[in-house]
């Protein structure tokens, strides 16, 4: 269950479940407290920068061997200074009831809610090489106003869309690509071709 | 045939020279899993239940179950060219097959592609599968008859155009066989046919449409193909396509017969996909609405209303029971959706009454409406004496000694039951099922031997149509039993039977 959506393919429904219920109350704790963005952009670089480096701590997370009261010291060592409290509470609680292996789907859940509640869109821009920061500033702007919310841009490189951008809101996806106008193109032109074909064998039958 | 190459690139140069690029916008998904001919799709947030979607390989899939977090969808093609991770699209669009004429006289697999080798069907119109049957003010009551060209069925469970009747026996006791002859005999009535065979054998699958050509019958009948090997969801959408192609045809006012062998494999295919979509099994593991997949189809089989061109589809579902059991699920359920049933029965089949129809337990729900009032009235207590004469039959077997007129009655039965009997591939106009029927209850074979009542029908019918052809043309025209006809009949049958040796 540690794995658990660190592919983007590997799905559990419940540790996408337990990720919502975890992420609604620590918002909803840091939102009294004021500080909503301070506490899940450490979450996120405690998943991405700290878990994500060093497997044995995110292997003791999960093995059940290793008592409660262990983990919660553990915990203490750790972040004990560095960490905002709240966060570090929060991390208790979820040691005490041995959910730290769903850490993962807790801080996507987290991000998707504060988003959702800031009106703040998480777009995902691919294209064939690394846009520069002048070209993403443009474009941001550009998706900014015409979707009329705060755009977090990520930009991912896949070679395979030869030019052009591909751009995901969500579940749906704008392609600009070369690629997809290549996948287009032919299509129509097969499509094309082929009725042709068969309107030349009509009149050659009859 | 030789192809101008230089034409064909004209065509893709033009059509390059004329692409304008655009935006392609579209509603994506991942591949979480897929086997078993289901996919478990994560996001395709906005996609409706019975919507298509596309994967990379040019495999469409139907959206099946929506899930709080996932979409289960049922491909309909090789789901071994898909993996996980793979893209999937929704199209915005339902499945849909095509239809009008090119369909005629094909095999075609539930999509609507061909399997017979002669070339892409070429129609330009399109209907979905899925939908919902014509309501009640757009019909009107059966009245109209579907010769089957079968003695036994025409003339006890006759079935009328919009009627669903249902062919239900076990293994091997010829369901398919009355199916097929009711094909046989739509030639030259303009009515179009529609062969749906889910789950078969390949092999026998080619035997009908073997004995379709040979009888010249695949003119007007289309074949959709679902066989053994198809994947679950090919099975399971097969019947509802099949259905769509012939609404295209009853809506322009003309009439079908639908064909559906058989439905206990298309139940056995839907049991699948629920399962593996983890949807609540029930009785026999079937999930709670199998009834409803049957009853929606059968739903579209309709008269239609003068207003509407008042054509009709008929269909004749099949289904198999094992062991002659028909309390068993889908069988009481398609018993209760249909407006009767021909039941056949393997002991009849033995015995060598072909149609091994049971009288007793067959029906048809709108009977008499479907019968000209000649046949009705040759064939009015029929059905009742054939299930008296079975009682009495039992009885005469403990060896009491019957009176005269039981014997008699006996006698009646047994020469009755010689003439229902009927080769394969070889349907019955009206005309001549109202002549040897007439000889029959009418008492004029009660002086023939029973194994001479076979000889005696085909003589009679061939003097009929050697002297008298007029007289089964008058049938028709006059429709009723006039003192006139039966004269004529009469005459007939006192001219043949001085020249029949008994």
């Amino acid at each position: 269950m540690s794995e658990a959506n660190s592919v983007d393919t590997v799905f559990d429904d419940e540790s996408l479940h337990v990720g919502q219920v975890y992420a609604k109350a620590l918002l909803a704790a840091s939102q009294a407290e004021g500080k909503v963005d301070a506490i899940v952009d450490q979450l996120e670089s405690l998943v991405k920068d700290v878990l994500a480096k060093q497997p044995a701590l995110s292997a003791a997370f999960v093995n059940p061997k290793i008592p409660v009261e262990s983990s919660v010291e553990l915990l203490d060592r750790v972040f004990g200074k560095t960490m905002d409290p709240l966060l570090l509470k929060a991390l208790k609680v979820m040691a005490r009831r041995r959910r730290l292996g769903m850490i993962g789907s807790i801080h996507q859940a987290a991000v998707k809610m504060r988003d959702e509640s800031q009106g703040r869109l998480q777009v995902t821009v691919t294209t064939a090489h690394p846009l520069d920061a002048a070209a993403l500033n443009h474009l941001r702007g550009k998706l900014n106003s015409m979707l009329h919310a705060e755009v977090a841009l990520n930009n991912k490189v896949d070679p395979s869309v030869i030019g052009g951008l591909l751009v995901r809101i969500g579940d749906t996806v704008f392609d600009g690509s070369v690629d997809g106008q290549l996948n287009q193109m032919k299509k129509s032109t097969l499509a094309k071709a082929e009725q042709a074909i068969r309107e030349k064998l009509s009149t050659l039958s009859s | 045939m030789k192809f101008n190459s230089d034409e064909i690139a004209s065509v893709i140069q033009a059509e390059i020279q004329q692409f304008g690029s655009q935006v392609d916008v579209r509603e994506v998904g991942s591949v979480l899993e897929v086997g078993d001919g289901i996919a478990r799709v994560y996001g395709l947030s906005n996609v409706m239940a019975g919507e298509m979607v596309e994967f990379p390989s040019g495999v469409t899939g139907l959206a099946f179950n929506l899930e709080e977090k996932s979409v289960g969808v049922i491909i309909l093609g090789d789901y071994l060219t898909i993996n996980e991770g793979d893209e999937v699209r929704s199209l915005g669009r339902l499945l849909s097959v095509p239809v009008g004429n090119a369909v005629l006289g094909r095999v075609l697999d539930p999509l609507g592609n061909p399997l017979d080798g002669k070339g892409p069907v070429s129609s330009s119109e399109q209907r979905p599968v899925e939908l919902i049957a014509a309501g009640i003010a757009e019909r009107q009551p059966v009245h109209q008859p579907m010769q089957t060209g079968i003695k036994a069925i025409d003339a006890m469970t006759p079935i009328g155009r919009g009627q669903r009747e249902l062919i239900i026996g076990d293994r091997k006791t010829g369901k398919t066989a009355v199916a097929l002859d009711a094909i046989i005999n739509q030639k030259n009535t303009g009515v179009k046919c529609f062969y749906i065979a889910i789950g078969q054998k390949d092999s026998s699958v080619a035997l009908v449409i073997d004995a379709l050509e040979k009888h010249g019958a695949m003119d007007y009948t289309t074949v959709i193909v679902s066989g053994a090997s198809a994947p679950a969801p090919l099975q399971y959408v097969a019947p509802y396509a099949g259905t769509a192609m012939a609404e295209h045809f009853m809506y322009q006012g003309e009439h079908c017969l639908v064909v559906y062998d058989d439905l206990s494999k298309q139940a056995v295919a839907y049991r699948e996909l629920s399962l593996l979509m983890r949807r609540p099994p029930g009785r026999e593991a079937f999930p709670g609405d199998v009834f409803y997949c049957h009853s929606r189809l059968l739903e579209r089989s309709v008269k239609l209303s003068k207003e509407l061109g008042g054509g009709s589809i008929t269909s004749l579902p099949i289904i198999e029971t094992l062991e002659g059991e028909v309390s068993a699920y889908i069988p009481t359920n398609v018993i209760s959706i249909t407006d009767g049933q021909i039941y056949l029965q393997p002991d009849l089949f033995f015995a060598g009454i072909r149609p091994a129809m049971n009288v007793g337990i067959s029906v048809s729900r709108v009977g008499g409406a479907a019968q000209i009032k000649a046949m009705k009235k040759v064939a009015g207590g029929l059905r009742l004496d054939l299930a008296s004469f079975r009682e009495l039959e039992a009885f005469a077997q403990l060896g009491t000694e019957l009176d005269p007129a039981t014997q008699a009655k006996l006698d009646r039965g047994y020469r009755m039951v010689e003439l229902l009997k009927q080769q394969q591939y070889q349907p019955m106009s009206v005309s001549e099922q109202i002549i040897s029927l007439y000889a029959a209850t009418r008492g004029h074979l009660d002086d023939v031997a029973v194994d001479r009542v076979r000889d005696f029908e085909i003589g009679l019918l061939n003097h009929v149509k050697d002297r008298a052809p007029e007289l089964l043309q008058k049938i028709v025209e006059v429709g009723d039993l006039t003192s006139e006809v039966e004269d004529g009949i009469k005459a007939a049958i006192t001219a043949f039977k001085a020249g029949f040796k008994k």
